[in-house]
C-alpha cells in the first residue's frame, strides 16, 4: 500500500466502520484501518492505539505515504510504521497430506459457513446452490480452460449470509493454492476479478488482493507451513489463527484452501488455455 | 406473505449477519428468513426459496437485506424491530472491551493478563493451554476430550510454574469475585473453595449465599484429578493456595469420592494447613475424613452449611432436614401422595446439572435399592440409549452427559430436550413422581425455568387427562443476584404447580418422603 501511494495523496471516505476496522474508500480501492492486535491484511494498517481514540472528519480525509490527515491533522502518522510485505511467492504444492490434515480441522468447525462441504456434506440453501457450479469451476480449473473457469469464477462468488459472503471467502482460499507462475497467475488475477464483479465492495477488495497474491500475514504463515508439510503443534496454531478471521469466513476461507490443494495436487503441469 | 427490508449501502460484520440469520427464523409468524448481502447469488437464493417479493430487483450487492415470509404484516414489523434491536446491540457494544483474535494479540493490549478461559476443541485445547501457561497465564480449560496424558503434562507442567488448570471440562470457577463460564452471582466471602464438580460446585457456593456466607476463592479442578492416573496435582494445588489465602478462613473441598490413595494425600495436607475444612466427597465413607479432625458433609447442602456455620465460629451439625421443618414437608408430601393412583410408584429424576443427579441417586439409592441411569451408581444399572429409548421403573437421567449433547449444547444452555422429556415422563401410568433440577446463573439459559414450568403444566395436564396426579419437585441452583433470579425462577415453577425446595438435597428427600406414602 506504502508502494503504491507513491509520494501521492489521495481523497478519501470513509465506507464502512466496525468495531475493530474502518474501511477507507480511495482510488487505490479499499484501505482498511485495523485495530490493535489484528492481524495485519493486505493495504491495511494496524493501529497503535484503540479505535476509540482515533478521531476522523469524514468529510476532510486525505491519505499519503506519510500518514492519514483529518481536517488537516496527522491523524494515523506512518513514519514509525513497518512495511510488511505481503505478497505470496511461488513455491511448493502443499503434499496431499497437507488437505488431510485441514479436512481433519474443518471436521471440528462451527456450522454456520461451507465447511461442511470438505467433509462431502451439502447443508442449507446456499451449499445447496454453491455445490454444483463449485464442481464446475474446478474441473475447469483443473483442466487448465480458463474461459469456463472465469464464467464458473462468476457463478460462484457472492453467495452466503455474511458480509463477505462464504463463497468469496472460499474463493480466496482456493485463489491461495493455485500456481504461482506467470501463466497461472494471470488466471488466478482474471478469475478474482470475475468474483469481484458479482459481489459487495468489501468483498470484491478482498477477492482482487487475493488475485494479486497478497494475503493477510496469518495467512501467508498457513501457506508456509502447508507448503512445507508441518503438523502437529505449528500447524494447528496456523490454522486457529486464520480459522478465527471473522464469523465462519476463516472456516470458509480454509475450506477454499482444502480444494485448491487437492485441485493444485491434480493441476500437476498442466498448461492455461488447455481444454 | 413475502416481505422485504433493505439498508441501502449498509456493512454490518458478519458475526452480527449470523446472529440476525438465526434469530429471526425463531420469531413467531416467521416461516422463512434470507439474511445478507444482496449479490446476485444471494438474491438467486431467495428466489429460489419463494422470498425474493417486491422490491427485490432493485437490491444490489451492496445493499444488507432481510426477507421473510410472515403470517402477518405484524410479524414482519417483529422481523424489523428485532433486526433494529441487534444491530443497535451491536453498535453498543463497539465501546465494550475489544476481544483480540489470538494470545499474542491479547498481550499486546495487556501484557499483564494472568487468567485465560479456553474454549475451543478438544483436539486443540492441550496447545493452547500450553501456550498459555508458557506466558505465566493460569488456565481455566473449559473444553472437553483432553486426554488423560495431555491432562497430567498441562498439570504438572502448570504446577512447576504454581499457576493453575482448572478443567478440562471445568464449568465452574470464581477468582478474584470474578465468575468464570457457569457460575453464579456469590457474595464476596471467607470460605474458599475447591471443587472437581461443576454443578456440585455451583449447588454449594449459591447455598453458602443464600445462608448469608460469602466465597473467597471457587477454584475447579476438572472431574478428573483426583483419579489416580492425574493424582489429584490441582486439588492439592488449589488447596495450599487457599491455605496460603489470608482472604479465605474455611475451606471446602467438593468432589466425587476419590480413590483412596489421592484422597489420603489430599485430607492429609488439608488437616495439616490448620483451617478448618469441610470435605464433601458426594456419598463418600466419612470416617477418613473425620478422623483427620475435617468436617464430613453428608450432602452438597450440608457442605455449604457447615462451611457458613465455620465461617460464624460455630459449631457445624448435620443437616438432613427440611427448611420448611419436618412436620410440614412430612404433610405435604401425604397431600400428595394421597392423590395418586395405586400403580403409581415411581420416581424419574431429569438433570440439568450432573453432579446434582448424581447427588440425588446417592440420597435416593438406600431406600430405592436400584436405579436406573445413564450416569450410573453400578454399572449393571445402566439404561441403554437412554436418550431415544424409554425411562424405567426408577430412572435418573443426566441430560448433560455425551448421549444427550451430540449435536446439542449443554442442557443448561438449551433445556428443551429436558424439558420435553418431563412431558414424555407423564405418559408413563407408573410414573409418581419427576425430580427435576433447574440451574441458573451465568453461561445457563436465559429463563430456564419459563420452558421448564410450561413442560410441567403439560405434563399435569397429560397426567390429569388420564385420572392420574403427577407429582413434580424441583429445585432452583442459583441466588437473587443472578440474572434469571432465584426466587423469580423458583415463582414460576411453582406457579406450574411444582413443589420447589431450597436445595437438591432436599428436594430428593422430598420425593422420597412422597415415595415412601404410596
Amino acid at each position: 500500500m506504502i508502494d503504491a501511494l507513491c509520494g501521492e495523496v489521495l481523497s478519501v471516505e470513509i465506507h464502512s466502520q466496525f468495531q475493530n476496522a474502518i474501511n477507507l474508500k480511495t482510488s487505490l480501492g479499499l484501505i482498511t484501518l485495523l485495530a490493535p492486535g489484528r492481524c495485519l491484511q493486505p493495504y491495511s494498517m494496524v493501529l497503535q492505539e484503540s479505535m476509540e481514540q482515533l478521531s476522523l472528519e469524514p468529510s476532510a480525509l486525505a491519505l499519503g505515504s506519510g500518514g492519514l490527515w483529518s481536517d488537516g491533522a496527522l491523524a494515523v502518522d506512518f513514519a514509525s510504521a513497518p512495511k510488511v510485505d505481503l505478497l505470496l511467492r511461488a513455491g511448493p504444492t502443499p503434499p496431499l497430506s497437507a488437505a488431510r490434515s485441514l479436512r481433519r480441522f474443518l471436521a471440528c468447525a462451527p456450522g454456520d459457513g461451507l465447511s461442511p462441504l470438505a467433509l462431502n456434506r451439502v447443508e442449507g440453501p446456499f451449499a445447496t446452490l454453491l455445490v454444483p457450479r463449485l464442481e464446475v469451476l474446478r474441473r475447469a480449473v483443473r483442466a487448465g480452460d480458463s474461459t469456463a473457469a472465469l464464467a464458473a469464477a462468476r457463478r460462484v462468488a457472492g453467495c452466503g449470509p455474511g458480509l463477505t459472503p462464504s463463497s468469496d471467502d472460499l474463493l480466496c482460499g482456493y485463489l491461495s493454492q493455485l500456481p504461482r507462475s506467470s501463466q497461472w497467475a494471470d488466471l488466478t488475477a482474471g478469475l478474482a476479478r470475475a468474483a469481484a464483479e458479482e459481489t459487495n465492495d468489501i468483498s470484491a477488495a478482498l477477492l482482487l488482493r487475493a488475485g494479486d497474491g497478497l494475503y493477510s500475514e496469518d495467512v501467508l504463515a498457513l501457506i508456509a507451513c502447508l507448503r512445507h508439510g508441518r503438523d502437529g503443534q505449528e500447524l494447528t496454531a496456523c490454522l486457529l489463527r486464520v480459522a478465527r478471521f471473522g464469523s465462519s469466513s476463516g472456516y470458509d476461507f480454509l475450506t477454499g484452501v482444502y480444494f485448491g490443494i487437492l485441485d493444485a495436487c491434480a493441476i500437476g503441469g498442466i498448461h492455461i488455455g488447455q481444454t | 406473505m413475502v416481505k422485504l427490508e433493505v439498508r441501502k449501502n449498509a456493512y454490518f460484520d458478519s458475526v452480527t449477519l449470523m446472529i440476525i440469520s438465526k434469530d429471526v427464523k425463531k420469531l413467531p409468524g416467521v416461516k422463512e428468513a434470507l439474511v445478507g448481502m444482496g449479490t446476485d447469488l444471494n438474491r438467486e437464493i431467495a428466489e429460489k426459496i419463494g422470498l425474493a417479493g417486491e422490491g427485490f430487483d432493485s437490491v444490489t450487492a451492496n445493499d444488507f437485506f432481510v426477507a421473510a415470509e410472515c403470517d402477518s404484516e405484524a410479524d414482519f414489523q417483529a422481523v424489523v424491530a428485532k433486526v433494529d434491536e441487534l444491530l443497535n446491540k451491536k453498535a453498543e457494544s463497539k465501546a465494550a472491551a475489544y476481544t483480540p483474535p489470538t494470545l499474542e494479540g491479547a498481550l499486546k493490549i495487556d501484557p499483564n493478563i494472568n487468567m485465560a478461559v479456553i474454549s475451543v476443541p478438544g483436539k486443540y485445547a492441550y496447545e493452547v493451554a500450553q501456550n498459555c501457561l508458557e506466558h505465566d497465564i493460569n488456565v481455566m480449560l473449559f473444553s472437553d476430550n483432553v486426554t488423560l496424558e495431555e491432562e497430567k503434562a498441562l498439570k504438572e507442567y502448570a504446577a512447576s510454574k504454581e499457576l493453575l488448570v482448572m478443567g478440562p471440562d471445568c464449568g465452574t470457577a470464581i477468582v478474584n469475585n470474578t465468575p468464570l463460564a457457569f457460575a453464579n452471582v456469590v457474595r464476596s466471602g471467607d470460605i474458599g473453595m475447591v471443587c472437581a464438580s461443576g454443578t456440585g460446585a455451583q449447588e454449594v457456593s449459591n447455598l453458602i449465599d443464600q445462608l448469608g456466607g460469602g466465597i473467597s476463592q471457587l477454584l475447579g479442578t476438572g472431574g478428573r484429578d483426583l483419579k489416580l492416573d492425574i493424582g489429584g496435582i490441582m486439588m492439592r494445588l488449589g488447596l495450599d493456595a487457599l491455605i496460603h489465602d489470608p482472604k479465605t478462613k474455611v475451606l471446602t473441598l467438593v468432589s466425587k469420592p476419590p480413590a483412596a490413595e489421592i484422597a489420603a494425600q489430599i485430607l492429609d495436607q488439608a488437616a495439616a494447613g490448620g483451617k478448618p475444612t469441610v470435605v464433601c466427597f458426594i456419598g463418600g465413607d466419612p470416617t477418613e475424613i473425620e478422623k483427620r479432625g475435617l468436617y464430613a458433609a453428608v450432602s452438597l447442602e450440608d457442605a455449604a452449611h457447615k462451611a457458613v456455620a465455620l465461617s460464624r465460629g460455630e459449631t457445624p451439625e448435620d443437616f438432613t432436614g427440611f427448611a420448611m421443618g419436618q412436620q410440614q414437608a412430612e404433610e405435604l408430601a401425604s397431600a400428595e401422595a394421597a392423590r395418586m393412583l395405586p400403580g403409581q410408584k415411581y420416581v424419574r429424576g431429569l438433570y440439568t446439572g450432573g453432579t446434582l443427579c448424581d447427588e440425588a441417586m446417592k440420597l435416593m439409592i438406600g431406600k430405592l435399592g436400584h436405579i436406573w441411569s445413564n450416569i450410573p451408581l453400578h454399572p449393571e444399572d445402566l439404561l441403554e440409549n437412554a436418550r431415544n429409548g424409554s425411562s424405567k421403573e426408577h430412572t435418573f437421567l443426566d441430560f448433560g452427559d455425551d448421549e444427550f449433547t451430540v449435536g446439542r449444547p449443554h442442557p443448561m444452555i438449551d433445556p428443551s430436550l429436558r424439558a420435553e422429556r418431563v412431558i414424555t415422563e407423564a405418559a408413563d401410568p407408573g410414573v409418581a413422581v419427576v425430580l427435576v433440577d433447574c440451574v441458573i446463573g451465568y453461561g445457563s439459559h436465559e429463563d430456564p425455568a419459563q420452558d421448564l414450568s410450561q413442560a410441567i403444566r403439560t405434563a399435569k395436564e397429560l397426567a390429569a387427562k388420564e385420572g392420574r396426579y403427577l407429582a413434580v419437585v424441583a429445585s432452583v441452583c442459583g441466588t437473587e443476584g443472578d440474572p434469571q433470579s432465584l426466587s423469580g425462577s423458583q415463582m414460576k415453577l411453582a406457579n406450574a404447580g411444582a413443589v420447589v425446595l431450597p436445595s437438591n438435597a432436599q428436594a430428593t428427600r422430598f420425593a422420597q418422603l412422597i415415595l415412601d406414602r404410596l
